[in-house]
This record gives C-alpha cells, structure tokens and sequence, in this order.
C-alpha cells in the first residue's frame, strides 16, 4: 500500500480481530502497524473500534502509539488512553437489574452454557476457563 | 481455524472465576457474553425473549462463532 501525503486530515477506525492482527489474534501485524503509525505522523486521526474489553484492546492501541480514541465493547466505553486522566468519552453500561433479570430468564437459566460478563469497573467474570479453552472460534 | 477466545476477551489478563451474578454484586456490566448450545429452536426462543423485554435497554449480537467444531 503507498501512503501519499493530502491536505485533509481523515478519521480513520480500524477494528483488531481480523483487521490489523495476524491470525493468531494476540499479535499486531507490523507493516499495518508501520502504516498507522505513518498515518498518524501525518497528521490523520486513528481510531480502534472493537468488541474486545478495554484491558485486552489497550496494549495494541499502545504498541502502535495511537494519541486518539479507543472504542471498546463495541462502543460501550470509549476513551482516550493517550490522556493523562485517560478521559472518559463514553460510559454506556447495562444496568445491573437488566443483567440479572436476563441472567434469571428461565430459558436461558436452563440453557446456558457458559457466561463472560465485563463489569464496569473494567473487571472480567468467567463462569469456566476450561470451557473457554476447548473452543474454536470460527 | 482454531484459536481460543482467551486471547479475544482476556488477552492473558486476569478475570474473576466462579457465579457471575455474585460477582457482580451492584456493579453494571460493560458487556455480557452468554452462551448456549447449538439448537436452533431454543436459540430462537431466547433471541425472541431477549427482543420482546429487553430491546430497549441492551444491545445484542448473535453468534455462531463460539460454537465447537
């Protein structure tokens, strides 16, 4: 890809999974690393947007040395980790009523197989790591 | 392809083990991954659960992605 210079300045949100990671989704890969980065140093702004939580997504926001938004949980928590009060944007959670009351629904009481449930205070609750681990992704 | 969904929602973070709803105590949730067995009937009956009371508090994607090969 050839980057050339233009006056405007662009938005530009890329997701993680599938976009600007290898296949083994724990990684960066490097030229599209080497092209954001480029990106950004001419002046366009970057943003990640992705389903992950904000802990898994930050070190990749980190490692390429983004200064704008990072959009997490699919847009739940959006905030910019380049600030030095890491300044909250957007704080859009499900309430905990709301929480248990799907969490104590009949159907999905007797059919649920395993629970991930992100807390607002940036914590992760898993009902099974072993049940994670066995699973395939696509 | 396999890969672990360790790597997408934990990226070897850390994370609470056990009862969801006890760890949650009164803490709202930022996100919430539920998942169920491949069968299309009870799928649709949840997913028609889920639309009928909560649609207007809660945002939800369905998936297959989690489902084992």
């Amino acid at each position: 890809m050839k980057i050339t210079n233009t006056p405007e300045q662009h938005l530009i949100i890329v997701d993680l999974d599938g976009t600007i990671l290898n296949n083994d989704f724990s990684t960066l890969n490097q030229r599209n690393k080497k092209v954001l980065q480029e990106l950004q140093k001419q002046g366009h702004k970057i943003c990640i947007a992705t389903g992950r939580n904000y802990l898994s997504a930050r070190p990749f926001y980190q490692e390429i040395g983004l200064n704008s938004f990072l959009i997490t949980y699919n847009g739940a928590y959006i905030n910019n980790p380049s600030e030095k009060n890491q300044e909250k944007i957007v704080v859009n959670p499900i309430a905990n009523s709301i929480v248990r009351s799907i969490l104590n629904e009949k159907i999905i009481k007797e059919n649920l197989l395993s629970v991930l449930a992100d807390r607002v205070d940036q914590t992760t609750i898993s009902t099974s790591d072993d049940y994670l681990l066995s699973r395939s992704f696509f | 392809m396999i890969i672990y969904y360790q790597e997408v929602f934990f990226n070897k973070n850390t994370y609470l083990k056990g009862d969801v709803l006890k760890h949650l105590g009164d803490k709202d949730c930022l996100q919430l991954v539920l998942e169920f067995p491949h069968d299309e009937g009870k799928i649709n009956t949840i997913l028609a659960t889920l639309r009928r009371k909560y649609c207007s508090a809660i945002t939800f994607y369905c998936s297959s992605k989690l489902k084992s090969e």
